[in-house]
């Protein structure tokens, strides 16, 4: 028992291939849940403290008694692969370095819960990760582990691949959904949830990659376990997706509630030439952004929600003082509006008029009047939006500008000066 | 019923009912864009939010079902801002057309800023120009610098219409309604698609720079072009010495507020009612010239005696009918016969083949219809003709007979020779007050939204006419 | 352009992998795409046909998704990653592809080879900056690398 859970596999030889993966001992997992009932999974995942790795950090235990008792009739189980949120670049690695994992994680996952049918939804330019989670599945199939009765239990459970076509809404559930469902990628209002009605209106479980990821250590170690791996209600580790103004971004499983300046000091080198740390993105561009005073902090989802950021995707992103807050803030701006579904006024309407602002901000015009509305316009669109985007602009646009305001006001200034 | 309670006052509403469809029946006001009663809750727009007890954010009101014991609150500080703030982002994005659209008085984007909105705006930059005059179909033109995006136009199509005929195209700030490539919308319900928009996106190509909403009053009447009888609301043009010239007939809708009438209507109703302004006939015709009234009475004093045949029209008035079959039936026992405006092709919302509004009437009054080939010579007849002009051609016993043919009827006649001894001028549909049955024998009345024109008399004046001089058999 | 007996082969393949056909709408125009570089009204035309939709359902899908092309462009197709760990290299590597190649973001340079079109994340932020070209992603490029990755695409 070691306390890293992807590491190994990540970097295991031909990880990729079912041999290589079942030499790191995979597949096991698979054969202890099929001896367990499905009730007592479900227990084990409860225990874990397992949090969705996705984004929202809902206790995944917790999403998987959402779902009504089985009926006889469709239900499914999704993959979210769609990994848009930006600095987020963990699915791709499980993707395609060790695509077993989500697929026993899958399957264990539909054993407990009765579904019998799975889809991987994942991005469209993932092509790499399409090609090796295709041949995982031929490969899976031929040796029994899909299928008609598996391991020659009574479990039948068959997986298949969509991609999406480039827009990052469709991460969230509903919009997912609508897009597998051959629409536009417009969120539906909830409730109902997807656990109730979802993929064609039948109950469906969507879970990221990464969190189906867990589940095989989760049934083999024990729920207890992976909950001891991290700090109190944010169980096991994580893999943090650090990149920006580090001397080594890249892929780093951590225990949750590791210091965040560990990570990017140990981890990842610290910053390229000693420069001065100005602020880190820690969770996905969703997630508000923390000053240098604010970086002495755990990573888990509570420490964070309390700090008034969130864990989010677990997306790190690094900046030093070659960075202006007013490029990272255009950057987000244009990103959002770009992005919105357009389906409801507060945000479609609100993102306009964000990168409006900006605009004006950045140009000779710029007044300090602007950077008051742009405050006030991204706090206008939290709340009132049918999905949480509308809340991630909001949030995410409101630190940068709020923490970074002097910085702003003296370009403001300087336009002037 | 349930009971709920806005801000702080209790009410009894409908079980089942939205807390904005309660709202409106109560009489609480909460601004909405994408909700119409004809379809099915959106919650798009974000501009019916409310606070509801229990919830942490604001709840659309349009998407939440009533509750035993539901508290809404729609008044507090928290709503108040989310609906200014969400009317400042529309106005962000909404072009300063106000004084050249034609939505004007009737849009609902001005009714919500004058109730709810703000007066200083916090910001101002160059808005984002769109196409503002696509050609949409059948006398539709769509302005989509004003479309403010509350999908009620494609819904209308998907839910009612059950076509997908429109689309929303690009995403975020960029989306459109659009058709894909040259397509255009030739439905029949074409209209229903401006009236149903509630800002000045989707408009009538013939209403455009015509009329200002608050220029008009609008009148219930129902609709005589087929046995369906829609509820309809007619604008005719208020007293103003520069609308003089103006036509008295500007604009039909359907009238959405009375209860089981649809609350929309076919584009046949819409628009052909305008129609029934043209080719009126104001003199009595004799064959060959004009005879005035006095001359009309005698010949027709003379006539009534030798009289074997009444054909009536399926486009009189109930009461018509029953005086007509009580003088021509009943008392002086001739043959009386039915006719209307031939039958269209019906479909599976609206329309009825059946193209009269009374026909069924008529048959409920045992009234057999004049058809071709039963009758070999009806002899001396007087027929009410007075439905829409699009003259089938009369029946070739009708043609051929030589007796005495008396036409009543608002219209000129298009006759190939002159088939009548006398035509007489009467008021057409929109003239008088009456009662119709349509097909599933509901009753509905008509109004008198015009003075009858110059010269023409009503049918029952006709009738009290001829039963003054009739007499005795 | 038209679709074709094996497009329109594999479309029908694609419709029956699906309990519900309309979920293999996307597929079909990727499919389509992924032959001819874009999906053009006369493509998206007979797709509605196949799907027995109208094509305003098409219309709505295509315009939608950003990898979704309406118009061809140059044989290989560059998508420049504007997102936030990667503008400020994006920044550069636009400046080298105007002066280079005369390519503009939304443009065809002038040989035919390449499509610009800036995008959001492509998930390859520890290699930032980061593009893709036709169907792989490549980072991190700089001045140094770009100009040899792009001249192996004829």
């Amino acid at each position: 028992m070691n306390d890293r859970i992807f590491e190994p596999l990540l970097n295991a030889e031909k990880g990729e291939t079912l041999e290589g993966y079942v030499r790191q001992g995979g597949y096991a997992s698979l054969r202890k849940a099929l001896e367990m009932s499905p009730g007592d999974i479900v227990e084990e995942v409860k225990n874990s403290n397992l949090r969705g790795r996705g984004g929202a950090g809902f206790p995944t235990g917790q999403k998987w008694t959402f779902l009504p008792p089985p009926d006889g009739k469709a239900r499914y189980l999704v993959a979210n692969a769609d990994e848009g949120e930006p600095g987020t670049f963990k699915d791709r690695y499980i993707l395609t370095r060790v695509p077993h994992l989500l697929l026993e994680g899958m399957i264990i996952t539909a054993y407990a819960l009765g579904l019998p049918k799975g889809e991987i939804f994942l991005r469209g330019e993932y092509t790499e990760g399409r090609e090796m989670v295709e041949r995982a599945i031929a490969e899976a199939a031929d040796a029994g582990f899909l299928g008609k009765n598996i391991l020659e239990s009574a479990f039948s459970f068959d997986v298949a691949v969509h991609s999406g076509a480039g827009a990052y809404i469709c991460g969230e559930e509903t919009a997912l959904l609508e897009s597998l469902e051959g629409k536009r990628g417009h969120p539906r209002l909830k409730p109902p949830f997807p656990a109730s009605s979802g993929l064609y209106g039948r109950p469906t479980l969507i879970n990221n990659v990464e969190t189906l990821a867990c589940i095989p250590s989760i049934v083999l170690e024990g729920g207890f376990w992976f909950a001891s791996l991290g700090s109190q209600k944010n169980g096991g580790t994580r893999l943090f997706a650090l990149s920006g103004r580090v001397v080594k971004p890249g892929l780093y499983e951590l225990p949750l509630g590791t210091n965040l300046k560990e990570l990017i000091f140990t981890c990842g080198g610290g910053i390229p030439k000693n420069r001065r740390l100005k602020g880190v993105i820690p969770g996905g561009l969703s997630a508000p952004i923390l000053t240098e005073e604010e970086c002495d902090i755990p990573m888990d989802f509570d420490s964070l929600a309390r700090a008034g950021s969130m864990l989010g995707s677990g997306a790190v992103m690094v900046f030093d003082e070659e960075d202006s807050i007013l490029r990272i803030l255009s950057s987000t701006v244009e990103f959002y509006s770009h992005e919105s579904c357009g389906q409801c006024t507060p945000c479609r309407d609100g993102t306009n008029v964000l990168k409006k602002l900006m605009e004006r901000i950045l140009s000779e015009t710029g007044r300090e009047e602007d950077y008051r509305a742009l405050v006030s316009v991204a706090r206008g669109i939290r709340g009132r939006t049918i999905c949480p985007f509308g809340d991630a602009v909001s949030m995410a646009v409101e630190a940068m500008a709020v923490k970074y305001e002097k910085e702003i006001l003296d370009f403001l200034e300087g336009n002037h000066g | 019923m349930v009971e709920i309670s806005f801000n702080g006052h209790l009410y009894s509403v409908e079980e089942g009912s939205t807390v904005l469809a309660a709202a409106q029946k109560v009489g609480v006001p909460i601004p909405y864009f994408c909700n119409h009663p004809l379809l099915k809750p959106a919650g798009l727009c974000r501009m019916c939010l409310v606070e509801i007890r229990g919830f942490p954010k604001l709840q659309t009101a349009c998407t939440t079902t009533v509750k035993e014991g539901m508290e809404v609150l729609t008044e507090t500080e928290s709503v108040k801002q989310a609906r200014r703030e969400i009317l400042e982002f529309h106005f962000a994005q909404h072009p300063l057309d106000c004084p050249e659209c034609d939505q004007a008085g009737a849009c609902l984007l001005q009714e919500w800023l004058y109730r709810f909105g703000f007066t200083r705006r916090r910001f101002y930059y160059q808005r984002d120009r769109k196409e503002k005059l696509v050609p949409l179909g059948k006398n539709l033109l769509l302005d989509r610098e004003r479309c403010i995006l509350c999908l009620r136009c494609l819904r209308f199509c998907d839910e009612v219409l059950g076509r997908h005929l429109l689309a929303v195209t690009e995403r975020g700030s960029r989306s459109c309604i659009a058709t894909a490539g040259e397509r255009r919308l030739e439905t029949l319900y074409n209209g229903n698609l401006a009236q149903i928009c509630p800002v000045g996106a989707i408009l009538e190509k013939d209403m455009k720079a015509r009329v200002r909403n608050w220029l008009v009053q609008s009148r219930p009447t129902g609709c005589p072009l087929c046995s369906r009888g829609c509820a309809l609301l007619v604008d005719t043009p208020k007293e103003y010495p520069y609308l003089a010239h103006y036509p008295r007939l500007s604009r039909v809708q359907a009238d959405s507020r009375r209860e089981g009438r649809g609350g929309f209507i076919c584009d046949i109703g819409r628009y052909t009612l305008k129609s029934l302004e043209e080719n009126r006939l104001s003199k009595i015709l004799q064959r060959g010239g004009e005879i005035d009234e006095a001359r009309m009475r005698a010949l027709l004093k003379e006539k009534l005696a030798v009289i074997e045949t009444v054909v009536l029209s399926s486009w009189l008035s109930l009461e018509e009918i029953d005086e007509a079959l009580l003088l021509f039936r009943d008392r002086l026992k001739l043959r009386i016969l039915s006719w209307g405006r031939g039958d269209g092709d019906g479909d599976a919302l609206l329309i009825r083949k059946e193209r009269n509004p009374n026909g069924t009437y008529l048959r409920q009054r045992s009234v057999k219809p004049l058809v071709d080939g039963e009758l070999s010579d009806p002899g001396n007849t007087l027929l009410f003709g007075d439905f829409f002009p699009d003259y089938p051609l009369f029946a070739e016993e009708i043609v051929r007979s030589r007796g005495f043919k008396a036409l009543i009827t608002p219209y000129r006649p298009s006759l190939k020779g002159e088939i009548f001894d006398l035509v007489v001028p009467v008021c057409s549909f929109l003239e008088k007050e009456g009662s119709y049955m349509d097909f599933q024998e509901r009753r509905w009345r008509s109004s008198k939204l015009f003075e009858p024109a110059g010269g023409t008399l009503r049918e029952g004046e006709i009738l009290s006419l001829l039963d003054g001089e009739g007499g005795e058999p | 352009m038209r679709l074709g007996p094996v497009l329109e082969e594999k479309i029908r393949t694609l419709m029956g992998s699906y309990e519900r056909v309309e979920s293999a709408l996307i597929p079909a125009l990727m499919a389509v795409q992924a032959e001819y570089g874009c999906v053009d009204s006369e493509a998206a035309e007979e797709v509605s046909a196949l799907f027995e939709i109208t094509p305003e359902r098409v219309e709505e899908v295509l315009s939608f998704y950003s990898l979704l092309q309406r118009s061809p462009g140059g044989r290989h197709r560059i998508l420049l990653c504007r997102s936030l760990v990667c503008s400020g290299g994006a920044e550069k590597i636009l400046k080298v592809l105007q002066e280079e190649y005369s390519l503009l973001p939304g443009g065809t340079s002038p040989d035919g080879r390449f499509s610009l079109f800036l995008c959001e994340c492509l998930g390859h932020c520890e290699k930032a900056p980061a593009i893709m070209v036709d169907d792989r992603v490549y980072g991190p490029l700089g001045e140094g690398n770009l100009f040899s990755l792009l001249e192996g695409f004829k």
